[in-house]
């Protein structure tokens, strides 16, 4: 299996399989060009200047899990039952991280476009808002309740309308 | 308890910068109530969650069976204002958008709304053919036998088709709910069995398949026995027809706007029992209009008489649950497509016309359910309830049952049904 080398923007170099690389399509696109430019035989570093080397261990950490042996590459639909539950698990417990190592996963995994992880770290996101109210989320998200007085009680108004006839069907 | 933990905030301010792109499909892994309360925390998500239309989304993953039809689901925002209430006192103006997504998350609380426990279907508009007058169509609304007293027997409460010599043959049946827009989740088919014939034979059909949204031409089969054009409509029941068709409802002369909806289940096998047989759909159905074609395939059951092969129903029983407050929009809004089925147009409107009929309990099973509660709250005493009889029904009184059956064939009740009256298939 050929490796390759990928290079963060602070300059440290990561071995990975091209298997594992690949799963990022910014860097397989960038693979390709590479091989087309440089033949079968040099060695193929990517530099991505985007990414930083602490986050682009943990993505990285996510590409060789799940380029395993039984896992397919174009998604899980090959997978064991039992292999894809086991990397349920890991994925939950790989995303116990903190909100500022969340954002920059987010931000790498957008810009190496490696759309489970991309999804991983949205879901993420969404577990942040979820069940919270707004003076809540705006706490969590340092954000600043911005809307005009009439702007707000729209809002309110409109989401009573919705609610109201449900609740009153539930009592009939 | 303390309610904020402020050693969290400086932790999560990184997160604000996210670009919007990611920030909505973060949005959209949330369920309908956090997205409601997340649109209000600031501008910035409020508009992130218009702008993708996240609602639609949500209501797109409440009912698969939205995006069957090409659908966009275009609700008509500018007269929502109107519609809703509360948004007349509103002193700024809501942006199109923002009724778009009250529309939305509205009708997404309607989608996720729990299922009616009775049955659905409000009017029996026609049937393929009928033996005789008495065994109208109208009967599979209610499971109930009745009682004749003029021959002091129990007669049966079925419809029954008319004699075919060929045994693959089929029959069908058009039924309307109380709502012109309902999802429907189950359907169950009781065939009759003939009590009183010797043997007590079963006339259930071999299969039935359900149309939904039927835009097909139902015309009977042409009657021999029958002279004259049977269709013709007086003065006062066009006057009912023209109303339910004005509050979005189908009816037999303007289904055929509502066939670009049209969806078919696959043929369901029956067996030839007297039970009620339910046929669940893996998805929920929408039906659009409320009109429901019940095809009856093939038959299993000869009369002895004169050995042709009947098709008889008990009952039908629509299981679901209407959308309150939407109907599909005037055949003027609705837009034509250029190709494939033209995106539904859903109208808002302020008065839900199912409630303005009274509610389901008084359109179910033509109106009988309510009208057999009332009666029953008054322990069967008939004498009060003939004096307050008022309203459609009191011009033709409870002595014309089949001028009733006729009214009630082409339209439900009028606006204000009688609260109580003795149900009309008695005392004939």
């Amino acid at each position: 299996m050929r490796t390759v080398i990928l290079r963060s923007s602070d300059g440290a170099d990561h071995i990975v399989s091209s298997e594992a690389a690949s799963l990022s399509r910014t860097v397989q696109s960038l693979l390709e060009e590479l091989e087309a430019k440089e033949g079968e035989e040099s060695p193929l570093i990517v530099p991505l200047p985007n990414v930083c080397d602490c986050t682009l261990r943990k993505v990285l950490q996510y590409c060789i899990q799940h380029t395993e042996p039984g896992t397919n590459l174009t998604g899980r639909i090959h997978v064991s039952e039992t292999r894809r539950r086991d990397l349920e698990v890991w994925d939950r417990n790989y995303m116990l991280v903190s909100t500022d190592e969340l954002y920059h996963l987010v931000m790498a995994a957008h810009y190496l476009n490696v759309p489970g992880l991309l999804e991983l770290c949205c879901e993420g996101i969404a577990n942040l808002i979820r069940g919270k109210s707004p003076q809540h989320v705006r706490q969590h998200f340092g954000l600043v309740n911005n809307f005009e007085k009439a702007e707000e009680e729209d809002i309110r108004r409109t989401n009573l309308w919705a609610l109201v006839d449900e609740k009153e069907l539930a009592k009939k | 308890m303390k309610l904020h933990d402020h050693t969290l905030d400086s932790t999560y301010p990184s997160l604000t910068d996210v670009p919007d792109e990611l920030l909505a499909r973060a949005l959209n892994c949330l369920d309908a109530p956090s997205l409601s309360t997340a649109e209000w925390a600031c501008r910035r998500f409020r508009r992130i969650v218009l702008e993708n239309d996240l609602w639609r989304e949500q209501c797109l993953r409440a009912c698969p069976e939205l995006g069957r039809f090409n659908t966009d689901i275009l609700i008509e925002g500018l007269q929502l204002q109107a519609a809703v209430p509360e948004l007349q006192k509103s002193r700024s103006h809501p942006s199109k958008e923002a009724l778009r997504a009250a529309a939305l998350y509205k009708l997404h609380c309607e989608l996720t709304a729990p299922e009616f426990k009775h049955s659905l279907l409000a009017n029996a508009l026609s049937a393929s053919s009928t033996d005789n007058p008495e065994e109208s169509v109208e009967n599979v609304l209610t499971p109930l036998h009745r009682f004749n007293p003029a021959l002091g027997i129990r007669s049966g409460s079925y419809w029954s088709s008319k004699g075919s010599d060929d045994e693959h043959s089929s029959e069908w049946l058009a039924l309307r709910l109380a709502h012109p827009l309902c999802l429907v989740s189950a359907i169950g088919v009781m065939p009759f069995l003939a009590f009183f014939q010797r043997g007590h034979p079963i006339y259930a059909p071999k299969a039935v398949r359900f149309v939904f949204s039927c835009g097909e031409e139902l015309k009977p089969r042409p009657d021999a026995a029958l002279d004259g054009d049977t269709t013709e409509e007086d003065e006062q029941t066009q006057l009912l027809r023209e109303d339910c068709e004005a509050a979005g409802y189908a009816s037999l002369r303007n289904n055929a706007r509502f066939g670009a909806w049209e969806t078919r289940a696959e043929a369901f096998p029956m067996e030839q029992n007297d039970s009620l047989q339910m046929f669940e759909f893996k998805q929920p159905r929408l039906c659009v209009g409320g009109l429901i074609k019940v095809e009856l395939l093939g038959r299993t059951q000869r009369q002895e008489q004169d050995m042709a092969w009947y098709t008889c129903i008990n009952h039908v029983k629509v299981l679901g649950k209407p959308l309150h407050n939407f109907v599909p929009a005037p055949a003027l809004q609705q837009r034509q497509a250029a190709g494939g089925a033209p995106p539904l147009v859903l109208a808002a409107v302020r008065e839900d016309p199912m409630l303005a009929r009274g509610g389901l309990m008084a359109l179910s099973e033509g109106g009988l359910l309510s009208q057999r509660l009332a009666i029953e709250a008054q322990g069967g005493d008939e004498a009060d309830t003939d004096e307050e009889i008022e309203g459609g029904f009191n011009v033709l009184g409870p002595e014309f049952p089949n001028a009733l059956i006729a009214l009630n064939a082409i339209a439900p009740p009028p606006l204000h049904p009688p609260q109580q009256h003795a149900p009309p298939h008695d005392g004939t």
